[in-house]
């Protein structure tokens, strides 16, 4: 089973790297993402492929997806829906809004205002959405891939920690390397051509297989206690929470799953733990001043924290 | 009535009953040496396991007197040792409850009578023996400890051998309980190289009764032990642990310095010499001294007190840094009317007798007694008096030490630095500086026992500056602080002239009453110095401080002459003569050590390969090869790598990744290994072998092979 897994998964992220040539890595931690039933925030400069990536994602699968700009004048009621009274049937009718679909796309995300943003919180989280105190449950599987942009911050409101925190992973896409770009010119836009290679059912099933990949008991003790290392660390103000434990252990599975293996390795956890955990930290000033990254920390934690050694 | 015929029988039967009855005979007389050899056996093995724990309970014998010792030790090894071999049969808790019961009933008679102290005793016993002088008294509180030792020793040896087939292990509880006497007796007088020698030789004797062959057996055998211990005996002194053992005593809390006397006894002088013939003590002795009484060493520009760490004592005072010749002095003090815990003494102590609750400090040998020391209170001597030679004394360096030379802090520093310079102007030596300022306080000032009484910096100050009169009391403390500012480490001692004598007993008064001063020389120890003048001019009328004086003004003669040729050669001033270097056996040491590293480095990693080959089951064969591959490529202690980061960093090692695929496998699925996983594994680890082997330099493999992270972190 693992093996068809990882056949399927090396199918999808083949088909999205025709729209997005050379990035691999970023494709393949979409994916995972998509199948840890997480939500991804992309996190870059202007074209570079943040958006191609996450319709290439959407268009890999036969599901129903929606692209939400997110502008300043944009109303929480424009992403989940409004209750229209019927004249007709003499009551109110709740129509959908975008956010009711397989994967969303959220672009610009943090160019909306923040009770706009917050109206995401609830959908995320609980993957449903409630409307006049009725209950509203999305598809499944649902994925919000978001966007946003770091520079050119004049009238943006940056993501509140509650709502990165509810992202499983951030990264970036990153230019291409010369080899890339020339291909990209020549072969031009390719995202519409793309053929779909995995039906909505089909990446339902895929989730729910590695929801069942082992893990041995050191593994999650490795987890928790790389997790709880973030929380001690003399540059973080803020460290990471048990939902990022969750998050790094979905995620590793989902890799375990990718590679045709059926258990979780600490490499797993490795290469996941910078995109997993990186965003939820925030970092002392005095490391800010040393030019810190989270992921620097981050980084020396884990080169300064033994991978467990028996099972 | 015809009898009855025997049972027909075949030719063969009667031969066949011939053989029966001779085997039959055989199998009895090899039972009975079966027998008998059990029986040697049962007797032997506990009589050698009692003999284990009381060896090992006379290696205290550096901690307690030998008679004392001796009464304690050998019931304690010998009763538990009887009990076990009586109760060999019968179940272990019967033999336990009663080794319990006779170890309480044998504390009675150490103890005279039923106590329960000896719980808290048994507790206390190792501080209280750590901060004691060595020999310790034989009080039962110290003693517990040894008995209780050496009995646990011959409870666990003895039940260990009568009940279990294990061969060392009877004897492991005595060692443990040497090594604790070892330790404890470390700072002790004698030597263990006879006991450790007999205790080696009762271990190999124990061994060879633990093998079950016959007792013509031990012929060739016990020669082989002579030889071992013969070996021992010879190497054990060699040793570098055994030249400067670990002395537990240094990392022990003594007891914090304490005000020993409410009064201190410089503030007794004046009065003492103001009614002048009050008897004190006598002493009995083979000539006149000086009976030193109290050391003081610490002065807060008010009173000089002591900072001596008193340690209780069985009667041994540990000897100064003097090491040159000495005469032995014995003495029989009797207490008449002197009041206080201090005990009088000829310096240096080395043996009291007959002192009850005596406490000694180990730097200046002052003596006192916790006891009551009414009228009779007596007690015996020892004394070890230095006599060096002029010589020594001229080329004598004072020591540095910040401690005895601090002056208070004050406006008189100036006066006391001034008048020391002055009066040891041209003084090139330390030696020559102090009998200086020893011979212008004897000449300046002028002895009066109605000058007024006091010694702080204001009282000497005024006895300095203005009156010029004073008693000892005065001139002691004035010549140790005017040392001090010239960097001579100084003290003040309170003691008395040697008295009247009267039939061979020196009768001593409180106008003998006597405050001197001395100063630490290296090698030396402390001289003392009389700035004291007679009470008829610089003379003094007895005849220690006579003979020092004129001793002085004799070796301030010979400066004039020939000294000024040989002062040039002392050390300077203050600062110590490097202590020469004792003779070392690391010639010795250090082949072996290194000869014994070769071959662990040679050893160990073919040892740790086989074992890790060898291992059961499959899986940990496999982390076998997964570990050994890591130490041939020398990732070696790098604990936060992962499986696949070693792969990443050797990349041409091809037979890497599926052996980190299967290392992987066994540490983190929950399925069980294919078929021959093992076998693959350590196919792949060869090749890997086989791989660093031809691709990394010899040089670089012994680097890796000797480091010694390699050897100690796989």
């Amino acid at each position: 089973m693992a093996g068809q897994f990882a056949q399927r998964f090396q199918l999808m992220a083949g088909n999205i790297e025709r729209a997005i040539r050379g990035k691999r890595e970023a494709v393949e931690l979409a994916l995972v993402c998509l199948f840890s039933e997480g939500h991804l925030l992309m996190e870059d400069v202007p074209g570079t492929g943040k958006t191609t990536l996450a319709r290439s994602v959407a268009a890999s699968v036969d599901a129903e997806w929606r692209r939400i700009q997110f502008t300043p004048d944009l109303l929480p009621s424009d992403i989940t829906g409004v209750s229209i009274f019927n004249q007709a049937h003499q009551k109110f009718e709740f129509h959908q809004g975008p956010v009711f679909a397989n994967i969303v796309l959220a672009d610009e995300i943090n160019r909306a205002s923040p009770k706009t943003q917050s109206a995401l919180l609830e959908v995320m989280e609980e993957r449903r959405v409630t409307v006049d105190a009725e209950p509203h449950p999305v598809p499944r599987p649902f994925m919000v891939v978001a966007t946003q942009n770091p520079v050119d911050m004049d009238g943006t409101y940056p993501l509140p920690e509650a709502q990165l925190d509810r992202f499983l992973m951030k990264i970036s896409v990153g230019y291409p390397d010369h080899y890339s770009e020339v291909e990209i010119l020549k072969a031009g836009p390719q995202v519409d051509r793309l053929p779909q290679v995995a039906r909505a059912s089909d990446v339902a099933a895929m989730i729910d297989f590695a929801g069942q990949i082992h893990v041995a008991d050191p593994v999650y003790d490795y987890i928790v206690a790389l997790v709880a290392s973030t929380r001690t660390n003399p540059n973080l103000r803020l460290g990471a929470s048990p939902r990022a434990s969750l998050a790094l252990l979905r995620a590793s599975r989902v890799r375990a799953a990718s590679t045709g293996r059926h258990y979780v390795v600490p490499e797993d956890v490795k290469a996941l733990a910078v995109p997993v955990i990186a965003h939820r930290l925030i970092l002392t000033p005095e490391a800010e001043l040393r030019q810190r990254t989270a992921a620097d920390v981050l980084g020396e934690v884990m080169a300064g924290m033994p991978v467990p050694q028996a099972a | 009535m015809p009898a009855a015929a025997p049972p027909p029988t075949s030719p063969g039967s009667s031969s066949r009953r011939a053989r029966g009855t001779a085997s039959r005979r055989r199998g009895r007389r090899d039972g009975a040496r079966v027998a008998e050899v059990a029986l040697w056996r049962r007797i032997a093995g506990p009589a050698v396991v009692a003999a284990l724990a009381a060896t090992a309970g006379w290696g205290f014998h550096r901690v307690f007197p030998a008679a004392e010792l001796l009464t304690v030790v050998v019931p304690a090894a010998l009763v538990p040792a009887v009990v076990a071999a009586l109760t060999r049969n019968r179940p272990l808790w019967l033999a336990l409850v009663l080794d319990v019961v006779l170890w309480l009933a044998a504390a009675v008679p150490l103890y005279g009578a039923f106590t329960l102290a000896f719980a808290s005793d048994l507790t206390n016993s190792w501080q209280a023996l750590l901060t004691t002088l060595l020999p310790a008294p034989a009080e039962p509180r110290l003693l517990i400890l040894t008995h209780t030792l050496v009995w646990l020793a011959a409870v666990t040896g003895a039940e260990t051998l009568t009940r279990t087939r294990l061969r060392i292990a009877p004897a492991l509880p005595a060692l443990l309980v040497y090594g604790v006497a070892l330790v404890l007796g470390v700072d002790g007088e004698g030597s263990n190289l006879a006991t450790s020698a007999a205790l080696l030789v009762m271990v190999g004797l124990l061994l060879v009764l633990r093998e079950d062959r016959p007792a013509l057996w031990l012929l060739p055998v016990l020669p082989a032990i002579g030889v071992v211990t013969l070996a021992a005996a010879l190497l054990g002194p060699v040793l570098p642990m055994a030249r400067e053992p670990y002395d537990p005593r240094r990392d022990a809390e003594l007891p914090p310095p304490v005000r020993v006397d409410s009064v201190s006894p410089l503030d007794r002088v004046s009065a003492w010499l103001q009614i002048p013939d009050r008897p004190l003590f006598t002493v009995k002795a083979d000539k006149p001294l000086n009976w030193r009484l109290a050391v003081l060493d610490r002065y807060d520009g008010v009173r000089w007190t002591s900072s001596g760490r008193f340690q209780p004592t069985g009667g041994r005072v540990p000897s100064d840094a003097w090491t040159g010749a000495t005469t032995t002095v014995r003495q029989t003090v009797t207490f008449q009317g002197l009041p206080g815990t201090w005990l009088p003494a000829a310096d240096r102590p080395v043996e009291v007798k007959g002192a009850r609750g005596l406490a000694a400090d180990p730097e200046s040998g002052a003596l006192l007694t916790s006891a009551a020391t009414g009228k009779g209170f007596t007690y015996q001597v020892t004394s070890e008096v230095a006599a060096p030679t002029k010589d020594e004394l001229l080329h004598a360096v004072p020591v540095a030490d910040p401690g005895l030379t601090a002056f208070p802090a004050g406006p008189q520093e100036k006066l006391f630095r001034k008048l020391a310079q002055d009066a040891t102007r041209g003084a090139d030596v330390p030696i020559r500086q102090a009998y200086r300022l020893q011979n212008f306080l004897r000449t300046t000032a002028k002895y009066d026992i109605t000058a007024p009484p006091g010694h702080s910096l204001k009282a000497l100050e005024f006895f300095l500056d203005t009156t010029y009169r004073g008693t000892s009391e005065q001139f002691a403390s004035s010549f140790a602080l005017m040392a001090r500012t010239l960097g001579l480490p100084a003290r003040v001692v309170v003691g008395f002239r040697p008295g009247q004598a009267k039939d061979g007993v020196y009768h001593v008064r409180s106008g003998d009453v006597m405050a001197w001063a001395e100063i630490k020389f290296d090698k030396l120890g402390w001289r003392p110095f009389y700035p004291t003048p007679g009470k008829s001019g610089a003379k003094d009328d007895h005849d220690v401080v006579s003979s020092a004086i004129e001793e002085s003004e004799k070796l301030e003669g010979e400066f004039g002459q020939s000294g000024a040729s040989k002062a040039k050669e002392p050390a300077p001033k203050g600062k110590p003569v490097p202590v020469a270097e004792s003779t070392s056996h690391w010639w010795v040491i250090a082949p072996v050590v290194v000869a014994a590293y070769l071959l662990l480095a040679l050893v160990l990693p073919w040892w740790r390969r086989r074992s890790r080959r060898g291992a059961t089951p499959d899986a940990r064969r496999v982390m076998g090869a997964w570990h050994q591959a890591c130490q041939d490529l020398g990732v070696v202690g790098k604990h936060s790598l992962t499986a696949s980061e070693i792969v990443a960093r050797h990349p041409a090692v091809e037979e890497l990744q599926p052996l980190a695929a299967l290392a992987n496998h066994v540490r983190y699925a929950p399925d069980t290994l294919p078929p021959h996983a093992a076998s693959e594994a350590w196919r792949y680890s060869d090749a890997i072998r086989a791989h660093t082997r031809r691709t990394t330099p010899l040089r670089t493999r012994l680097t890796h092979r000797l480091n010694p992270k390699t050897l100690i972190r796989p």
